[in-house]
């Protein structure tokens, strides 16, 4: 039963990342005419036209969308106007320099929060109270500023780590630790809540009176359910973690996959961010698609289709 | 409290309507002091604190410039990176201290939070009035109209809103009428899909067929009808979603493609005071502990308020 609804989810997919394309284009050229905006009124009227020929850009906008549509399908995104670089090379350059980061931090929050809400659903008392003031706590201070602090403290107060560069594991630390704030305070809300509902079902009585050990009522009967929601949070998630990859980029200097959105923007570098926005908007539809999948793998009565 | 009110209405003849309307009024605050939403706001203290200082900020938003007394925007040389001092005189001291150029922190902390207040709570309550009529229509509607709406909806998932602004930004330039057009136009997926849903679920309730046979538009139904059931719900994501916008207006002034400077704004505070994290912690922790505490004050209001409406009776 999973074949025709993951088809459709795919085709669905399909038509968001369209539209997206579709937006992306009309959006660059709402601003009126590229080639001015480029050149900023710096260059001959003569030397406009000429550009504005070039670029295909006299043509009418349908056909300056097809052109675009056809050019995508080719995989080519055009060239950066600033380094005249493919913009598909740059991007592949700094999505590798980012992956190094948001990978640990994801892998960090995902196996931290499930513990810990666990805990904080078991056991109710002080430490479970702990766990929640803290976590909405590490809800609301938003990652630039969690970043801040943990270099105000960590790196110039008591001098432990270092800030800006790489090489060593220990510039991985800070900014690992800034990305992994929102989400494993958010994660560790969410599987508290999931877990102690899920503890008062029927089923959860069942097994203890069948006389199962507590460890094992919770991780063979309660996880499996209580987890299912945080599954699909996390496929849509993507999006949100590459934003906060972006600011904690921005934070501690890494020459990564945001940093180079951020330029992109600031010096209106419009096909390359262009390309980047694709990028993200392709992950995160795979993120979202690759969370109904796995959801249908844990739970049967998806995958049977009752 | 019935005692009180015995006493009062047998008190003799003299004046006893007079006493009777005492005693109701009374009974009138004590019902409005026992109305759970009352006792869910005041009577649990983390949401007591949190409505504190979301009225202190929300009253400075809207009267800061009347209030402040340092012009937020213009440096004074003589006076730059002061430490944060308490005098007698509050209005002559630089009370959070001053920043490179000499400007007062605590005032530029007031004004910039009048700026991300002001348009996350406008861009929310646009993004709320579009989602919700969008929603509400594919929810009603469905076929091609509905598939149309959620496919817009599921696109904001897609290129989430802090990296369109930056695709806007490239394209338009940074500026805050451009920020609040686009945290109406990129943020009602949210709404749509809770009003699609609700719509879709009281559609074939008893209701909505009454109203239907005694002849209702369509429309009249949906607005008259439905609406009303989806007050609580979207009350619920409107105060999440007013925290979300503001945070994301802050990040995106932090990257500088925000609110342009020499306008104060917290994620631009922010962003310049990180470069004197050694000599003076104050530029960047001061509008850091703002920003951390508005955002805090309106997730704890939206959980409460959550909690005590308790929405699941309409899902």
């Amino acid at each position: 039963m999973i074949g025709p609804v993951m088809a459709k989810r795919v085709f669905q997919s399909a038509i968001v990342l369209f539209l997206l394309v579709t937006v992306l284009f009309f959006v660059s050229r709402m601003s009126g005419d590229p080639v001015l905006m480029l050149t900023e009124g710096a260059i001959e009227p003569e030397e406009i036209d000429k550009l504005r020929k070039a670029y295909g850009f006299d043509k009418p906008l349908y056909i300056q969308f097809g052109r675009f549509l056809s050019e995508i399908a080719q995989g080519d995104f055009g060239n950066s106007v600033r380094t005249f670089e493919p913009a598909t090379d740059m991007v592949k350059q700094r999505v590798g320099i980012s992956v190094k980061m948001v990978v640990p931090a994801f892998l960090t929050y995902i196996f931290l929060s499930i513990p810990i809400g666990c805990l904080a659903a078991v056991k109710r008392g002080a430490i479970g109270a702990f766990a929640m003031v803290v976590s909405l706590i590490g809800q609301s201070v938003p990652s630039f500023f969690l970043g801040i602090l943990y270099i105000y403290f960590f790196a110039v107060t008591l001098r432990w780590l270092p800030v800006f560069g790489s090489g060593s594991w220990e510039h991985y630390i800070l900014p690992i630790a800034t990305l992994c704030g929102y989400p494993l305070a958010k994660y560790t809300r969410l599987v508290r809540a999931q877990v102690s509902e899920t503890l008062t079902m029927e089923f959860v009585r069942t097994a203890r009176a069948k006389g199962l050990h507590e460890v094992n009522v919770i991780r063979r009967h309660v996880l499996r359910n209580a987890l299912l929601p945080v599954i699909t949070t996390m496929g849509v998630d993507v999006g949100t973690l590459i934003g906060s990859a972006l600011i904690v980029e921005a934070i501690f200097a890494w020459p990564g996959f945001g940093t180079l959105v951020v330029e992109a923007a600031k010096t209106r570098d419009y096909p390359l961010i262009q390309t980047c926005g694709l990028l993200i908007g392709t992950l995160v539809l795979t993120g979202s698609i690759i969370a109904d999948f796995a959801y249908g793998l844990i739970d049967p009565r998806i995958r049977r289709g009752s | 409290m019935a005692d009180e009110e015995n006493n009062d209405s047998q008190s003799g003849d003299f004046g006893a309507s007079e006493s009777v309307i005492i005693a109701a009024q009374r009974s009138t605050w004590q019902k409005i002091w026992n109305h759970r939403m009352v006792m869910g706001f005041v009577r649990y203290p983390p949401a007591f604190v949190a409505l504190i200082i979301a009225t202190f900020f929300l009253f400075f938003a809207l009267f800061a410039p009347f209030i402040v007394s340092w012009d937020p925007n213009k440096p004074v040389l003589a006076d730059t990176l002061q430490p944060p001092e308490w005098g007698i005189m509050f209005n002559s001291v630089h009370v959070l201290g001053t920043d490179t150029v000499g400007r007062d922190i605590f005032t530029r902390t007031l004004m910039g939070g009048r700026t991300s207040i002001l348009l996350g709570f406008t861009g929310a309550t646009g993004a709320l009035s579009i989602g919700v009529v969008l929603g509400m229509i594919a929810g009603w509607k469905r076929g091609i109209v509905g598939a149309t709406i959620m496919r817009w909806a599921d696109l904001q998932i897609a290129l989430p809103l802090l990296l369109m602004a930056l695709t806007v930004a490239a394209v338009f330039g940074p500026g805050l009428h451009i920020l609040l057009i686009l945290f109406s136009l990129w943020f009602w997926g949210p709404y749509a899909r809770i009003s699609e849903g609700l719509t879709l679920s009281l559609k074939n309730r008893e209701f909505v067929e009454a109203a239907r046979s005694i002849g209702a538009t369509p429309g009249r139904i949906v607005f008259r009808h439905v609406l009303p059931h989806l007050f609580s719900p979207l009350l619920v994501l409107w105060s999440f979603s007013c925290a979300i916008l503001i945070i994301i207006e802050a990040s995106l002034s932090f990257l500088g493609v925000g609110i342009p400077p020499p306008t104060a704004s917290w994620g631009g505070m922010l962003a310049e005071g990180r470069q004197y994290l050694h000599r003076a912690y104050w530029l960047a922790m001061i509008p850091g502990a703002a920003i951390s505490m508005m955002v805090w004050s309106i997730n704890t209001l939206g959980d409460r308020l959550r909690d005590v409406i308790d929405q699941r009776q309409y899902l």
